[in-house]
C-alpha cells in the first residue's frame, strides 16, 4: 500500500497517532508525587538557572535548554509531578508522529511508517523516559525532526526547509550535544548533492544554515549566563572546560546513582541491560533495553545504509548514515554512557526495521509487527508503574530477574 | 541580468545573512554580558569582622558580575550536591541564613560574584596541586588550576605573583589571619593596587573604621 494512498487522510492519522502515543505517556503519570530520577537536581536547576544563569545542581557542563523548557513546563502545569515530566511527555509523543512522517516521507510506504511508529509508541525504554525530565527526549524529538527537514530540504530544494532543520539541530543540541555527531553526516549527504545540482555556493549555503544557525540557537539558550557578566570568552572557556569535563567522567563521578543502567554502548542490542524495582505490591518501575526489538536494529540499519548508498538514494542514506554516525560515536567514547543515550539511536533504528521488514519479510511483516508490539505491550505495566496481576506477569518477572538480577 | 545571474545573488545573500545572524548574536551577547557586570572607579578597602559580613557589603554596594580574588585558607562554595533537596532550590523562596560556609556561594547565586581566584600560598601549591587533580573539571596551563562548581562557576586556583590587574577589576578578600601565609609585602601591594581592584575587604576580627 503506498502513502499516495495516506495523503489523503494523513491528517487525522497523526493526530491519531500523537494522541495514543501521548495517553500511552500521560497515564498515570503523576503516581510518583516525589521526585524520581534525576527530578532533584533537574528541577532546582531549573529555577536556578531561568531567574539567575546558575547552572546547578544538575550538572553543569550540560546544555540548558532542557532547564528553560522545565521552567516553562511548571509555569504552566504547577510545580507537581505533571509540571516537571510534560515537556518530556509531549516531544516523545510528539516523535512518533514525526517518525510516522518522516517513513512515508522517505519510503513512501504504510508497511515502514506503521512498522516504525508502532515500535516507538511501545518501546518500554522511550516510554518510561518521555515519563520523567531526562534531556535525551526533547534531543531525540529535535534531532528527529531536523533530519525530517533534511528530507525535505533534499526532496523540494526550498531553503525554509533547511532553515527550519538548522534551528531543530541547534534545539537538539542546545540539549545534549549528540546531534553534533550526525552533523558531519548530515553536511555530507545534503551538502554533496547541492553541489552536484548548484555547484560549491549551493553546498556553502547548506553549511551555512547547518553550522551557523544551529551555533546561534546554542549561543542563545545561554542568554541568562550571560547576563551573569560573563564574556564570550569565558563563555569559550566554559565550553572547552565542559567539553574536557565530559568526557573525563568515570561512573564515580555521578552522584545519582539510584537510576544507573550502564551498559557498554555495544551490548545495547546484544543483552538486556536494565534495572527493575518493585515500587508496590504489583508493581513495577522497569527500565530496559527491549532486546526481542533492538536485536534487529544493526542489522537493519546495515542493510539499510547499503541499499541506500547502492540505489543512490539520499534521503535513505540519512537515515542509515545517522544510525550510524552517533552510534559509531558512542561506541568510541571514553566516558560511560547510560541506556537512556539510546534513545537518540531509537527513531532510527525503527525505520530501518520497518524497512527490512517490508523489503525482506514482504507479507510475513505484519504478522512480524504484530508480535513485537504484543511483547512489548507485555511489558508497559511494568514501564508506567501499573499494578499487574502477578499470576499472569509471573513468568516475565522472572525471566527479567534472571536476566538483570 | 540574467535569471541564473539573480539565482546566484540570492544564495550569497542567505549565506551572508545567516553569518551576520551569528555575529550578531555574539555581539548582543558579548554586550549584555559586559552590561551586566557594575564596578567603580573609585579604590576603597574595608574591614569586616566576620567573613559573612562581605556579603552584606557587596549587596550594599551593589556590586554585579564580578570576578572575586580570595586569600585565606578556608574558601568554601558549597557544593549544591551537599544540600538537602528543598535547599537546591535556592530560587524557591527559602531565605538561607548567611554564614562564613554559604556566602561566597550566595553572592555567586545573587550574581555579585560570576568567578573565583583562589590564591594559594606557595609553599602550599603543590599539596593543593595534587589534592585536585582527581577532580573532573581539573585542568593546568603551569602556572594556574582551573576547575568549574557544580553551579558552573569558574574557580581559578592561583599564586599571589600570578595574578595580574585587567580592565575587569576584582572584588578582594583577605582573611587577615592568614596574611603571613602569602607574605606582608605581596599582600600589601594587592591591596594598595588601585588598577587591580575598586573594592578591597579585610577580615580583621575586630570592628575598624574603614578608609579610602
Amino acid at each position: 500500500m503506498t502513502a499516495g494512498l495516506l495523503k489523503k487522510n494523513i491528517t487525522w492519522l497523526y493526530v491519531a497517532v500523537f494522541f495514543f502515543a501521548f495517553i500511552i505517556r500521560f497515564y498515570s503519570l503523576g503516581a510518583f508525587q516525589v521526585y524520581s530520577g534525576d527530578e532533584d537536581i533537574q528541577i532546582p536547576t531549573a529555577y536556578n538557572y531561568t531567574a539567575k544563569g546558575f547552572l546547578g545542581p544538575d550538572n553543569w557542563f550540560h546544555p540548558p535548554l532542557q532547564d528553560l523548557l522545565l521552567y516553562g513546563s511548571i509555569k504552566i502545569f504547577g510545580d507537581n509531578p505533571v509540571g516537571w515530566r510534560m515537556v518530556n511527555v509531549f516531544f516523545g509523543s510528539a516523535a512518533v508522529v514525526v517518525l510516522f512522517a518522516l517513513a512515508v516521507l522517505v519510503f513512501d510506504s504504510l508497511l515502514v511508517a506503521v512498522t516504525a511508529g508502532m515500535l516507538l509508541l511501545l518501546d518500554p525504554l522511550h516510554i518510561f523516559f518521555s515519563r520523567s525530565s531526562m534531556q535525551e527526549i526533547p534531543a531525540g524529538f529535535f534531532l528527529l525532526a531536523a533530519v525530517y527537514c533534511l528530507v525535505k530540504t533534499l526532496k523540494t530544494r526550498q531553503s525554509g526547509y533547511l532553515f527550519v532543520a538548522g534551528v531543530l539541530l541547534g534545539l537538539s543540541i542546545s540539549e545534549k550535544w549528540y546531534a553534533l555527531m550526525m552533523l558531519p553526516a548530515a553536511l555530507a549527504v545534503i551538502g554533496f548533492d547541492f553541489w552536484k545540482k548548484q555547484g560549491a555556493l549551493g553546498a556553502l549555503r547548506v553549511a551555512a544554515y547547518l553550522l551557523a544557525l544551529p551555533l546561534t540557537i546554542y549561543v542563545l539558550v545561554f542568554i541568562p549566563w550571560f547576563m551573569r557578566g560573563y564574556s564570550l570568552t569565558e563563555w569559550l572557556q566554559f565550553e572547552m572546560n565542559a567539553f574536557w569535563t565530559a568526557n573525563h567522567m568515570t561512573l564515580a563521578s555521578f552522584a545519582n546513582k539510584r537510576l544507573i543502567v550502564v551498559g557498554k554502548p555495544i551490548t545495547w542490542f546484544f543483552k538486556f541491560v536494565g534495572v527493575y524495582h518493585r515500587i508496590g505490591p504489583s508493581s513495577y518501575m522497569l527500565v530496559l533495553n527491549n532486546l526481542p526489538v533492538w536485536l534487529f536494529m544493526p542489522s537493519a540499519a546495515a542493510y539499510l545504509a547499503y541499499r541506500s548508498i547502492k540505489e543512490k538514494k539520499a534521503a535513505a542514506m540519512m537515515i542509515g548514515l545517522s544510525f550510524w554516525s552517533i552510534y559509531l560515536s558512542f561506541i568510541l567514547m571514553s566516558r560511560p554512557l547510560f541506556i537512556y543515550s539510546s534513545i537518540l539511536l531509537l527513531p532510527f533504528g525503527f525505520l530501518a526495521i520497518g524497512y527490512g521488514a517490508q523489503e525482506l519479510l514482504k507479507k510475513n511483516a505484519y504478522l512480524f509487527l504484530a508480535v513485537l508490539s504484543l511483547w512489548s505491550l507485555a511489558l508497559y505495566p511494568l514501564v508506567a508503574g501499573i499494578g499487574v496481576p502477578r499470576v499472569i506477569y509471573a513468568p516475565l518477572i522472572g525471566f527479567l530477574e534472571n536476566f538483570l538480577g | 541580468m540574467s535569471f541564473r545571474g539573480k539565482q546566484i545573488d540570492r544564495r550569497l545573500y542567505e549565506i551572508t545573512g545567516l553569518v551576520l545572524l551569528f555575529l550578531l548574536i555574539l555581539s548582543g551577547v558579548a554586550f549584555l554580558g559586559g552590561g551586566s557586570r557594575k564596578q567603580f572607579n573609585t579604590h576603597r578597602v574595608y574591614r569586616v569582622d566576620k567573613p559573612e559580613k562581605a556579603l552584606y557589603l557587596w549587596r550594599k554596594l551593589g556590586v554585579r558580575g564580578r570576578t572575586v580574588v580570595f586569600l585565606g585558607q578556608v574558601f568554601t562554595l558549597k557544593e549544591l550536591s551537599s544540600l538537602t533537596a528543598p535547599e537546591k532550590n535556592i530560587n524557591a523562596g527559602r531565605s538561607f541564613k548567611v554564614s562564613k560556609e554559604n556566602f561566597l556561594l550566595l553572592a555567586s547565586y545573587e550574581k555579585i560574584a560570576r568567578k573565583f581566584y583562589r590564591v594559594v600560598p606557595d609553599r602550599h601549591w603543590a599539596r593543593v596541586k595534587k589534592r585536585l587533580a582527581p577532580l573532573d573539571s581539573y585542568y593546568s596551563n603551569g602556572r594556574q588550576i582551573f576547575l568549574t562548581h557544580e553551579g558552573g562557576i569558574p574557580i581559578i586556583f592561583t599564586r599571589l605573583r600570578d595574578i595580574r590587574a585587567s580592565s575587569d577589576k576584582a572584588l578582594i578578600f583577605i582573611e587577615g589571619s592568614d596574611i603571613k601565609d602569602y607574605g606582608a609585602a605581596g599582600v600589601r601591594k594587592l591591596i594598595n593596587n588601585r588598577k587591580m581592584s575598586d573594592v578591597v575587604i579585610l577580615r580583621t576580627g575586630t570592628k575598624k573604621r574603614n578608609r579610602q
